[in-house]
C-alpha cells in the first residue's frame, strides 16, 4: 500500500512529463503546421527560377527565386557539386505580404556530388530567394511540410520538466542536503549538454584537439586518426572559415542526419602494430573520456554515438567529483554548488575538454582544505589529508599554473598536527610537490625549451616573450597591470556558456537571453559569496594570517593564468595580452569566495528555503542557457 | 573479505605509494615507439607536379629514427583518378631501390587519405634516401598533380577551389622517446601522498570531535 505513491512520484509522473514534452514539441516545433489545410501538406517539389548575374567586376551570383502559394516549413536544395571541396555559402531572404525582403539566413551547401542543405523557413511568404554567390545549375528544391517529432528536442522539454519535477518532489531534502539538488540539476539539464549536442566538434573550446588526444589515448595511438578526425571536423570546417556570417552548416535536423551518415561511413583502420603515444601531463584530464570513447568503440556503436560517450564519460567523472566535493564541504556548500553548476562549467562537463578535471578536483581539494581550515582543533586524518593533496595534483595536471592551490594545505595551522616534526614534514613535502608541479610549465619557460607557443597565433614564442620581459620590465609590467585591471571584471561577467564558434548563429532568441543569464549567474554567485553561512557551529573564520596567505595565493593564481597567456598566445612585444577567458578563473573563485565571505554578512534566510532558492535560480538559468543555445542554433 | 579490509587499512596507504612510484619509475625509464609526421620544412626538395604521366622526386635527408609510412591525402575529386597506377619508390642515395609499391588510381578517392607502410629495414639511422612517385598510363585528361612534403595545404582540403587537386605527401617516422611525460604525474602523485606519512589514522579523535562540536 505504501509503495504507490511512490510509483506515482516516480515512474507515472515522469512519463506523463514525457508526453507533455511530446506535446510540447508537437505545437512549438510544429506550430505553422498544426492548422494546415490537408492540401499543403506533405513533401513536393516546387519550381524554382533562376536568375544569373555578372557585376561590373565579374563575379557570378545565382539567385533562385521561389513563389511559394502558401505556408512553408523547411525546404531542402539539391545541386550536383561534384569535384567541390568546398562549402558553398548562400543567404536566404524572404518577403511577407506587403512588407520588403528581409534577409534570415545564412546558409550552407556541403561539397557532395549530390549535395542537399534542408533551410527553416516556417512562414508563408511571397517570395523567397536563396541568392548564391557564384553560377550555379541545376538545382531543384523540395519543400516539406510534414509534421515531425523531433527526439533532441523532446528531449531537452523533457529534462526541463523533470528537472522542475525532481527538485519539487525532492525539495525538503535538498532543503537539507545540497548536494542532491546538485545531482538533479546536473543530471537532467547538464547530462543534457553531453547527449544532445551534435557529435561534431567546434561546440567547446578548442574540442577539435582534446577530441584529437581521447581519441589517442582511446587507442593508445596517435597516427592514425586523422581520417576519422577529419570526419568531425567537417560540419565545423564551415563554421570557422565562415565565423561571423551569422550561420553554419548543419542548423536544422536535416542537415545534422546527413552529416551524421557521413560521420558513421567513417571506418577506423588501426595497426594493432604500432601502439605509440609517449605520454603527457595532461593525458590525466581526458581518461574519463577515452574510456567512454573505448566502450562505445568496442559496444560496436557507430560513431556519432561513440564520440556521445566520450562526452559522457567527463560529464559522469565531473558530476561525481563535484557530488563529493559538495557532500563533504563543511562550509560554502552554496558556493561549491553555483561554481560547479555554472553555465561553463556545466556546459563544459559536457564536452571534451580539461576543464571538468581542473575543476571538479579543485572543488573537491578545496572543500576538504576549508572544512580541515575552519575546525584547528581537529587532528588531520591521514585519508582526508591524502584526497585533498591528490585533488590538488590531479587539478593541476592538465594546467600547472593550478599548482598553486597546493599551497593552501600549508596554510592549515598547528593545531591540526600531533607534533611539530609532523607538521614539518607534512609541509616541506607538499610544498615540494607544488613546486614539481609547477617546473612541469615553469622550467622548460624558464630554460628555454618550452614548445607551448600557440601555433594559431603569429608571432608567438615563448623565448622571445622572455626576453622581451627581461629587455623592457616597466612595459612589460604595464601591459601585466593593464590587462588584469581592464579585464578581470569583464572575464568573471562573461564566464557564461556560449558556443565560442557558433556564438554568431544569429538567432535572436539567443542573443537576446545571453546577456540577461549572464548577469543572473553572476549575481547568484556574488549573492552566494556573500550570504553562504556556516551549517555547524564547530567552525572558527578563516584568521589574519590564512586571510593573507589565501590572499597571496589568488593574486599568485591570477597573476600564473596571464602570465601562461602571455607567454603561449601573445605575440611577442604585443601591448595586449590575448587569449584570457573568464573560464580560467573558475578555480581560484573558491579563494575569492574565502575572502569575501564574512560570518557577519549571512542573511538571515532559513536554510532549506536558502538551498531552494539557489538552486531553483540556477535551474532556471541553465535551462534557459539549454534551450536557447541547442534549439536555436542546431534543431530547427 | 574482513580480512581484506583489514589489510587496505594497514597497508594500503604504503602499496599505493609503492603502486604509484613503481608506475613512475616504468614510465620514466621505459623507451617506447612515437610515430611521428616529418612537418613541413624537414625534408628538402622542390614542388613538382606530374601531368598525366610524370615522375616527381624528392630527397629527404637526415631524418631522425627510422621512414615508417607515406600518407598520400589527395584533394581532389576521386573522378579524375579513375585511372592509371601511381608508383611509390624510396631509393637510396646511389640510386638502389629501397622500397617500392605501387596504387592504382582508383584507390586514390575524395579525400580519403591513402596509408603505405614501408616495409624495409633498410630506412633506419637517418640516411639520405630520395621518394619517387611515378604517375603511369593516366589520361592525359586527368591532370594528376601533387606535391611533395612541403606543400601548405591541408590533408583534408575544404575550402580550396582546385578542379585538380594535390596529392600532400606526408612522411612518417618512427623514434623512441621515453614517456617520462607520462611518469612524472604519478611521481608528483606519490610524493604528495607521501606527505601524509605521519598523519593520524585515528578516527576516533575525530569521532570525539564532531560529537564535541
Amino acid at each position: 500500500m505504501k509503495k504507490r505513491p511512490d510509483i506515482v512520484k516516480w515512474v507515472v509522473i515522469p512519463i506523463i512529463l514525457l508526453l507533455l514534452a511530446v506535446l510540447i514539441d508537437l505545437v512549438v516545433g510544429n506550430a505553422g503546421l498544426l492548422f494546415l489545410p490537408k492540401e499543403e501538406r506533405g513533401v513536393f517539389s516546387i519550381q524554382a527560377e533562376e536568375r544569373h548575374e555578372t557585376d561590373a567586376g565579374g563575379r557570378e551570383s545565382t539567385t533562385l527565386v521561389l513563389n511559394p502559394k502558401g505556408y512553408i516549413h523547411k525546404a531542402t536544395i539539391s545541386m550536383p557539386r561534384a569535384g567541390r571541396s568546398d562549402f558553398l555559402q548562400y543567404k536566404a531572404y524572404m518577403r511577407k505580404p506587403d512588407m520588403k525582403l528581409i534577409f534570415f539566413g545564412q546558409e550552407f551547401m556541403p561539397p557532395f556530388s549530390e549535395s542537399k542543405d534542408t533551410v527553416s523557413i516556417r512562414a508563408t511568404a511571397e517570395e523567397i530567394h536563396f541568392v548564391f554567390e557564384e553560377d550555379i545549375e541545376q538545382a531543384s528544391i523540395t519543400v516539406n511540410n510534414n509534421i515531425a517529432l523531433n527526439k533532441r528536442r523532446i528531449m531537452v522539454w523533457f529534462v526541463g520538466l523533470l528537472c522542475g519535477w525532481l527538485l519539487f518532489a525532492l525539495r525538503k531534502t535538498i532543503g537539507k542536503k545540497l548536494e542532491i539538488g546538485f545531482l538533479v540539476v546536473a543530471c537532467t539539464i547538464g547530462l543534457s549538454y553531453a547527449v544532445v549536442m551534435p557529435a561534431a566538434t567546434y561546440i567547446s573550446f578548442d574540442d577539435t584537439d582534446h577530441l584529437a588526444r581521447c581519441f589517442e589515448l582511446g587507442y593508445n595511438h596517435d597516427g592514425s586518426m586523422e581520417e576519422v578526425l577529419q570526419r568531425i571536423r567537417f560540419a565545423g570546417w564551415s563554421v570557422t572559415q565562415y565565423s561571423g556570417s551569422n550561420g553554419h552548416s548543419f542548423n536544422t535536423v536535416e542537415d545534422n542526419t546527413r552529416y551524421y551518415q557521413l560521420l558513421n561511413d567513417t571506418s577506423l583502420v588501426i595497426e594493432d602494430e604500432k601502439p605509440t603515444r609517449a605520454g603527457a601531463f595532461y593525458d590525466i584530464a581526458y581518461i574519463t573520456q577515452a574510456l567512454g570513447l573505448w566502450s562505445a568503440r568496442i559496444m560496436g556503436l557507430p560513431l556519432q554515438l561513440q564520440i556521445v560517450a566520450g562526452r559522457l564519460g567527463n560529464f559522469l567523472m565531473y558530476t561525481l567529483v563535484c557530488y563529493f566535493a559538495i557532500k563533504m564541504a563543511k562550509r560554502y556548500k552554496a558556493i561549491f554548488y553555483v561554481i560547479a553548476l555554472g553555465p561553463i562549467a556545466l556546459f563544459t562537463a559536457g564536452s571534451y575538454s580539461a576543464d571538468p578535471t581542473v575543476n571538479a578536483f579543485c572543488l573537491l581539494g578545496f572543500s576538504i582544505f576549508i572544512s580541515e581550515l575552519l575546525t584547528p582543533d581537529k587532528p588531520l586524518m591521514r585519508s582526508r589529508a591524502m584526497v585533498m593533496l591528490a585533488a590538488f595534483v590531479i587539478c593541476a595536471m592538465p594546467k600547472a599554473i593550478y599548482g598553486i592551490l597546493l599551497g593552501l594545505p600549508l596554510l592549515l595551522p598547528a593545531g591540526k598536527f600531533e607534533s611539530s616534526q609532523q607538521k614539518r614534514w607534512f609541509k616541506i613535502i607538499t610544498l615540494t610537490a607544488m613546486l614539481l608541479v609547477i617546473a612541469s610549465f615553469a622550467l622548460p619557460v624558464l630554460l628555454g625549451t618550452s614548445e607551448h607557443s600557440d601555433v594559431r597565433i603569429e608571432g608567438t614564442s615563448v623565448s622571445g616573450q622572455i626576453k622581451f620581459m627581461l629587455s623592457h620590465p616597466i612595459t612589460a609590467t604595464g601591459i601585466f597591470l593593464k590587462g588584469i585591471l581592464q579585464n578581470s571584471l569583464e572575464h568573471l561577467l562573461y564566464m557564461q556558456l556560449w558556443f565560442p564558434y557558433l556564438n554568431a548563429a544569429g538567432n535572436t532568441l539567443y542573443s537576446a537571453v545571453r546577456p540577461a543569464m549572464n548577469v543572473m549567474f553572476f549575481v547568484l554567485l556574488l549573492f552566494v559569496i556573500f550570504t553562504d553561512k556556516p551549517q555547524s557551529d564547530g567552525m572558527v573564520e578563516i584568521n589574519k594570517r590564512q586571510r593573507r596567505g589565501v590572499l597571496a595565493l589568488l593574486l599568485s593564481g591570477i597573476l600564473l593564468v596571464w602570465a601562461s597567456m602571455y607567454l603561449s598566445y601573445t605575440a611577442v612585444g604585443s601591448n595586449v595580452i590575448y587569449g584570457v577567458q573568464g573560464r580560467y578563473y573558475i578555480p581560484l573563485i573558491p579563494l575569492a569566495a574565502v575572502l569575501l565571505n564574512m560570518r557577519n554578512m549571512s542573511g538571515g534566510m532559513e536554510r532549506s528555503k536558502y538551498n531552494l532558492t539557489v538552486v531553483g535560480c540556477n535551474a532556471v538559468c541553465m535551462f534557459i542557457m539549454l534551450t536557447s543555445l541547442s534549439i536555436c542554433n542546431f534543431w530547427l | 573479505m574482513k580480512s581484506l579490509v583489514e589489510w587496505i587499512k594497514k597497508y594500503g596507504y604504503i602499496a599505493l605509494i609503492i603502486l604509484l612510484a613503481i608506475i613512475a619509475l616504468a614510465n620514466i625509464i621505459t623507451r617506447s615507439p612515437v610515430y611521428t609526421l616529418l612537418e613541413k620544412g624537414e625534408s628538402v626538395g622542390s614542388v613538382s607536379p606530374i601531368l598525366g604521366n610524370g615522375t616527381a622526386t624528392q630527397i629527404i635527408e637526415g631524418y631522425e629514427g627510422q621512414l615508417y609510412g607515406i600518407y598520400l591525402s589527395p584533394a581532389t575529386h576521386g573522378a579524375n583518378l579513375q585511372t592509371g597506377v601511381l608508383q611509390i619508390a624510396v631509393l637510396d642515395i646511389h640510386g638502389n631501390e629501397l622500397f617500392s609499391t605501387a596504387i592504382n588510381g582508383s584507390d586514390i578517392v575524395d579525400n580519403k587519405e591513402l596509408y603505405i607502410p614501408i616495409e624495409s629495414t633498410e630506412l633506419d639511422n637517418g640516411q639520405t634516401v630520395t621518394l619517387q612517385l611515378s604517375g603511369k598510363d593516366f589520361d592525359e585528361e586527368d591532370k594528376l598533380s601533387f606535391w611533395l612534403g612541403d606543400s601548405d595545404l591541408a590533408p583534408f582540403s575544404i575550402g580550396e577551389e582546385k578542379a585538380e587537386g594535390p596529392i600532400l605527401i606526408k612522411l612518417e617516422q618512427r623514434v623512441y622517446q621515453s614517456r617520462w611525460q607520462r611518469g612524472y604525474p604519478f611521481m608528483v602523485l606519490a610524493i604528495a601522498l607521501l606527505a601524509c606519512w605521519p598523519l593520524t589514522k585515528k578516527h576516533e579523535e575525530n569521532v570525539a570531535y564532531e560529537k564535541a562540536t
